[in-house]
C-alpha cells in the first residue's frame, strides 16, 4: 500500500519536525505515583472477593479436593448439563475422572472447528486462568488452542478455577512479577465480572455480548 | 507541572495595596470602602492605588494578549512598592497571580510580572492565612449561602477561606446548596457571547441558591455577584448578593459607608 | 459546523433533553468522586498519568516505529493514514482484499471521525455497530452525543419504540434486560457471520507491540476474536513508552470515565492467532493523523494530544451539561472537542467552539492526565483574533478565523482606555454622574437578567473623600 508508505514519511517528518527543542523524557523526570496498597494473603482473597461480587461475579471459595464436587452441584443448581472445558488439561482431567452428573465436551485440538458449537449449544465453560489481581477484582486469563479466547466470551455462563496462591496485589506486580514485559501472547486478557452495559438510559444490565454470569471457583489449600 | 504547591504566606504586613477591581470601582463601591477600613481596623496601612484600572482579564480571555498587556503593565506600574496586593476578587486576582507571569514570558517585564503575581492576594486568602483575621460577631442568627467564583475555588484555591470567614461568624449558618461547585455563567464576554447558555446555568444557580431558604448570599467575586443578583431580581426573587468584604464590616461591628 | 448558534438555540429548548444530560452528568459526577475518595492520592496519580503521557509524546516519532516494529515483529500490519479519507480507504481496500460483505463493528470514535459507516455503505460494504450504545444510534440514524455513553441521550421509551419497529419479533417492552437481550441475539447473528472486525484502540504500547482495549460489554472481544480479520483504527497519539505505563492510565480512565475501579475486560492484542489458536487470521492497525501532528508542533498546544478520551471533562462542563454533545456539531464533544477539533477541522469550521466556555476549569480540575483545557481554549481564541506577523506560520489551520476589525478596534479603544489613568477617570466619572442614561437593556444580558446602574460615585472618589475626612495616611 504506497499511500501508507508516503503518509507514514510525511507524518514522522511532521512529528520530526514538530519536536523543535523538545528533550526525550525518561520515567526518572515523571512525578506522581500509584497509592501503595500490597496486602497479605487473605487480604488479596478477601479485597478480591469483595471487588468480584461488587462486579456481580460469584466467588465461592473451597479446596483441590473439593472443588469438582461443588462445581457439580453449581451446574446442577443452575441447570446447565453439559460444560465445555479442554480435557488435555489439569482440571478436564481431574473432572473425567470425578465422573460428574453433567457432560463434560472436550474443546479438542482445533478451536475454530468448534465455532458454531460455541455460538449455538454450550451453555457454560470451564476454564483455568493464569492468576488474579486483588485490587480490582480481576482474573488474568491467557487463552491458547485448549482454552481458547471464545470460551471465556461466547456461553452464557463462564467459570473459573483459580489458585489462591496466585492472586496478586495489583495489576503492575502481575506485569513485574510475571515478566511480561519480556513476551506477550497473541491475547492476556483481563476479566472483572460478568458481561454488562449502561448504554440503555444508564441502567445497568448484564450478558450484554459475554457471559451473563461469570462464577469464580477459588481453590485455596492453606485454608486446610 | 501540576501547581498543587500550598502557598508560603508573609508575615503580617505594615502596609498593603488594595485592589478594587474595575466592576467594584463603577457598580459596588461600597464593598471596596468596606475592605478598606476592614483592613485598616486591622491595624493594616492600606494604600488605593489611584491608578488602578482593570487587571486586563477581558482582552486576555478573549485573546487579545496585547491589549490585555498594555493593561496590565499600568497595574503593575500602579502598585510597584513591594507590598502585598489584596484583591477582592478571586477571578482579578487569578488574572494576576497566574496568568501575568504567562502574559509576560519572553518579554522584559516577565521577572517584574513573576514577583508580582507572588504578591497577590485575594481578599478572604489575606484575612486567613496572612492576618489570622477573627472577629466577634455582632449580627442577628442568620443562613448564609456562599457563592464562590471558579476563579477564586481552581485558581486561586480560596473557596475554603471564604467558607472560614463566615464559619467564624458565631451567629450565621452557612448553607451549601446544590451544585456549589458549578459556575454561575458568568465568564466575562461570554455571558454576552452565549447569553442563552449563560442564562441557563444562573437561572439554574439562581434556583440552587433559593431553595436552600437561606436569608443571604454572599461571594468574594464582584462579576459573579453582578451575574446572579441580575437573574435575582429579573426573577423577583427579593435576596440579593452582597460582598464578603461588606458582610464581614457590617457583622463585626463596621458602620456602613453610606 | 457553523450553525452551532442555532443548534445550541435548539438543544437549550428541549427539556426532555436538558434534564436527560443533567441527570446523566450527576449521576457521572458521583460516580467518579466515590471512586476517588483520597484527594492527595488521586492529585499524585494524575501526576503520574500527566508524567506518563507527556513522556510518550515528547518521543512519539520514536515510539510510533518502534511500536510498528514491535508489531510487525508479532504479525501485524500497521497503515499510515494522514486524512480520513486514506484511513477509510485502507479499510475499504482490506475489506476488497478478503471479499468482505459486513464488517461488525466495535466502538471506535476515529471511525466516527473518518466517518467510515457512511464511506462504506457506499461502497456496497455493510457496517454493523455492536455497542449497544452505538447499535441504538445506527438503528436511529443518530450520531453519538457522548464519547464514552454514545447513546446517553436516548430514552428508554425512544428505544423500546426503536428496537420494536426495527428487530424482528421484538415487541415494545421498557424492561432493560429484555431489550439489552434481543440486541444481544440480533448481533450474536452477526458476530458469527461477520468477514471483519473493526474497533478503536484505548492504548498502545511500543515496549511489546500491544494493542489495548478496554470496555465492558464484551463487544470489543467479539469483534477481535470471532471475525477472520481484525483492523483496528486509532489516532497515533495513543502510544505509550511501556507495559509498566499502562496500569496507572488504566485506573485513571476507567474511574474518571465512569467511576469504575476496572472495565469488565481489558484486552490486550499482540499478534494475529498463532497455530492452534482463536481469534482473527489478520490483524491490521491504522494510525491516523488528521490535524494531529499541527498541535503536536506547539508544545502548549500538544498537551491535547495528552488526552486518553475518558469523558470526565464533558461530565463536569456546565455547558456541555446544558447543551448535550450534539449542539457541539463535531465528532469530540465538550471541552476535550473544543480544544481538540480545531485542529481536526480548522478553525474555520470551529471558530465558535473556543469562546462557548465560561473557563471555569472544571475539566481541568478533574482531567485525569492534567490538560489545562482552559488555557488551551484561551490559547485558540487568541490564535483565532490573531493576525499572524509577516514571516510568521500558522500554528493552525484556519488561523484568524474569528478577526474582525471591529472587533479588534473595540479591545484597542478598551486598552487604551484601561491603561490611562487620566482617560478611566474621565469615563468613571462620567459612568457615574451619568448613571440614570443606563439603558435599560443590553443585548444578550437583559434576556435572563436586570442591568446593573454604575454607583452614584466610583470607588476612587469614595476613598477620596474617606481619606479627606479621616486624615489620608498613603
Amino acid at each position: 500500500m504506497t499511500t501508507g508508505i508516503e503518509a507514514r514519511s510525511r507524518i514522522l517528518n511532521h512529528l520530526r519536525d514538530g519536536l523543535g527543542d523538545t528533550q526525550p523524557l525518561s520515567q526518572e523526570d515523571d512525578i506522581g505515583c500509584v497509592a501503595d496498597v500490597q496486602r497479605n494473603y487473605e487480604e488479596r482473597i478477601q479485597q478480591f472477593s469483595h471487588m468480584m461480587a461488587a462486579a456481580k461475579a460469584d466467588v465461592h471459595r473451597t479446596t483441590d479436593r473439593l472443588w469438582p464436587e461443588l462445581l457439580e452441584q453449581l451446574l446442577r443448581e443452575k441447570k446447565i448439563s453439559n460444560l465445555l472445558v479442554s480435557l488435555q488439561k489439569e482440571p478436564g482431567k481431574r473432572l473425567a475422572e470425578y465422573e460428574p452428573d453433567f457432560v463434560l465436551r472436550d474443546t479438542g485440538d482445533n478451536p475454530l472447528a468448534i465455532k458454531d458449537e460455541l455460538f449455538f449449544g454450550t451453555p457454560a465453560a470451564l476454564t483455568t486462568c493464569r492468576g488474579a489481581i486483588a485490587e480490582t477484582g480481576s482474573l488474568v486469563i491467557w487463552p491458547d488452542a485448549q482454552e481458547p479466547r471464545a470460551m471465556s466470551l461466547i456461553p452464557p455462563v463462564h467459570f473459573v478455577l483459580l489458585k489462591a496462591r496466585d492472586i496478586h496485589s495489583t495489576f503492575a506486580d502481575v506485569i513485574r512479577l510475571e515478566g511480561w514485559a519480556t513476551g506477550m501472547p497473541t491475547n492476556a486478557l483481563l476479566i472483572s465480572g460478568p458481561s454488562k452495559t449502561a448504554d440503555i438510559a444508564r441502567i445497568l444490565a448484564y450478558g450484554a455480548h459475554g457471559p451473563r454470569e461469570l462464577v469464580v471457583i477459588l481453590v485455596d489449600d492453606e485454608a486446610n | 507541572m501540576a501547581e498543587r504547591h500550598l502557598r508560603q504566606y508573609p508575615s503580617r504586613p505594615k502596609t498593603v495595596y488594595l485592589y478594587g477591581t474595575c466592576l467594584i470601582d463603577l457598580l459596588q463601591p461600597e464593598a471596596g470602602l468596606d475592605a478598606l477600613k476592614l483592613l485598616e481596623r486591622e491595624g493594616i496601612e492600606v494604600c488605593f492605588a489611584e491608578q488602578q484600572t482593570c487587571c486586563g482579564q477581558p482582552a486576555y480571555t478573549s485573546g487579545y494578549d496585547d491589549e490585555a498587556r498594555e493593561v496590565a503593565r499600568l497595574q503593575m506600574q500602579a502598585m510597584a512598592e513591594e507590598w502585598p496586593v489584596v484583591i477582592l476578587s478571586g477571578s482579578c486576582g487569578g488574572m494576576m497571580h497566574h496568568h501575568y507571569p504567562k502574559l509576560f514570558a519572553g518579554l522584559p517585564e516577565e521577572e517584574q510580572a513573576r514577583r508580582f503575581a507572588e504578591r497577590i492576594f485575594e481578599f478572604s486568602e489575606f484575612l486567613v492565612h496572612v492576618l489570622d483575621y477573627q472577629r466577634e460577631d455582632k449580627g442577628e442568627p442568620e443562613t448564609v449561602a456562599v457563592h464562590t467564583s471558579c476563579s477564586a475555588r481552581r485558581e486561586m484555591n480560596v473557596h475554603t477561606t471564604g467558607w472560614a470567614l463566615i464559619d467564624g461568624l458565631s451567629h450565621v449558618t452557612r448553607v451549601v446548596h446544590s451544585h456549589e461547585f458549578e459556575c454561575c455563567g458568568f465568564g466575562g464576554s461570554f455571558c454576552v457571547r452565549y447569553p442563552d447558555i449563560s442564562g441557563a446555568m444562573v437561572n439554574d444557580k439562581v434556583k440552587a441558591i433559593t431553595e436552600t431558604g437561606a436569608n443571604r448570599l454572599i461571594s468574594a467575586d464582584y462579576g459573579c455577584l453582578m451575574n446572579i443578583n441580575g437573574a435575582l431580581e429579573y426573577q423577583g426573587e427579593a435576596l440579593k448578593g452582597e460582598h464578603l468584604a461588606s458582610y464581614l464590616w457590617g457583622r463585626t461591628g463596621g458602620d456602613s459607608c453610606e | 459546523m457553523n450553525d452551532f448558534r442555532e443548534r445550541v438555540d435548539r438543544d437549550l429548548n428541549n427539556p426532555l433533553l436538558r434534564s436527560n444530560f443533567r441527570e446523566a452528568m450527576n449521576f457521572l459526577m458521583d460516580k467518579r468522586s466515590s471512586r476517588f475518595p483520597d484527594d492527595e492520592q488521586l492529585q499524585s496519580l494524575r501526576d503520574l498519568g500527566a508524567s506518563i503521557r507527556k513522556r510518550a509524546l515528547s518521543k512519539l516519532p520514536d515510539l510510533l516505529e518502534q511500536l510498528e516494529a514491535r508489531l510487525r515483529d508479532n504479525g501485524i500490519r500497521v497503515h499510515w493514514a494522514e486524512s480520513p479519507e486514506q484511513a477509510n480507504q485502507i479499510v475499504l481496500d482490506i475489506a476488497r482484499h478478503h471479499g468482505a460483505k459486513t464488517v461488525i463493528k466495535g466502538k471506535s470514535m476515529v471511525s466516527e471521525e473518518t466517518e467510515l459507516n457512511e464511506f462504506l455503505e457506499q461502497e456496497g460494504v455493510t457496517p454493523i455497530e455492536s455497542d449497544m450504545g452505538e447499535y441504538i444510534l445506527q438503528l436511529a440514524e443518530d450520531k453519538p452525543s457522548h464519547i464514552v455513553m454514545p447513546a446517553i441521550h436516548k430514552t428508554r421509551q425512544e428505544i423500546a419504540h426503536l428496537f420494536e419497529d426495527n428487530l424482528a419479533g421484538c415487541e415494545y417492552t421498557e424492561d432493560v434486560d429484555a431489550l439489552i437481550l434481543a440486541a444481544r441475539k440480533e448481533l450474536r447473528k452477526a458476530f458469527h457471520s461477520a468477514d471483519i472486525g473493526l474497533t478503536g484502540v484505548n492504548f498502545m504500547v511500543a515496549e511489546t507491540g500491544t494493542l489495548v482495549l478496554v470496555e465492558n460489554e464484551g463487544n470489543g472481544r467479539m469483534s477481535t476474536t470471532v471475525p477472520n480479520v481484525h483492523i483496528a483504527m486509532t489516532g497515533l497519539e495513543k502510544v505509550i513508552e511501556s507495559l509498566d505505563d499502562l496500569p496507572p492510565l488504566l485506573t485513571l480512565l476507567t474511574n474518571s470515565a465512569t467511576g469504575q475501579p476496572i472495565t469488565t475486560y481489558v484486552n490486550m492484542i499482540s499478534s494475529p492467532r498463532q497455530q492452534g489458536e482463536d481469534g482473527p487470521e489478520e490483524v491490521h492497525l491504522i494510525l491516523l493523523d488528521n490535524g494531529r501532528t499541527i498541535p503536536y508542533a506547539d508544545k502548549e498546544m500538544r498537551q491535547t494530544l495528552q488526552c486518553i478520551r475518558c469523558a470526565a471533562c464533558m461530565n463536569h462542563c456546565p455547558v456541555y451539561t446544558r447543551l448535550g454533545g450534539h449542539a457541539y456539531g463535531t465528532t469530540y464533544p465538550g471541552p476535550i472537542g473544543s480544544i481538540l477539533s480545531p485542529h481536526l477541522l480548522g478553525l474555520e469550521e470551529t471558530k465558535d467552539l473556543p469562546s462557548a466556555s465560561t473557563l471555569c476549569g472544571a475539566c481541568s480540575e478533574v482531567c485525569p492526565v492534567r490538560i489545562p483545557i482552559p488555557d488551551l481554549l484561551r490559547r485558540l481564541r487568541h490564535e483565532g483574533v490573531r493576525k499572524l506577523k509577516s514571516g510568521e506560520e500558522a500554528v493552525i489551520r484556519g488561523h484568524g478565523a474569528k478577526y474582525t476589525h471591529t472587533e479588534k478596534a473595540a479591545w484597542l479603544s478598551w486598552s487604551k482606555l484601561y491603561s490611562s489613568p487620566a482617560l478611566y477617570r474621565t469615563f468613571a466619572l462620567s459612568a457615574t454622574l451619568f448613571r440614570g442614561l443606563t439603558p435599560s437593556r443590553m443585548k444578550g444580558w437583559t434576556d435572563h437578567r436586570t442591568l446593573p446602574r454604575p454607583a452614584k460615585k466610583s470607588l476612587h472618589s469614595l476613598v477620596k473623600s474617606y481619606r479627606k475626612q479621616n486624615g489620608a495616611s498613603l
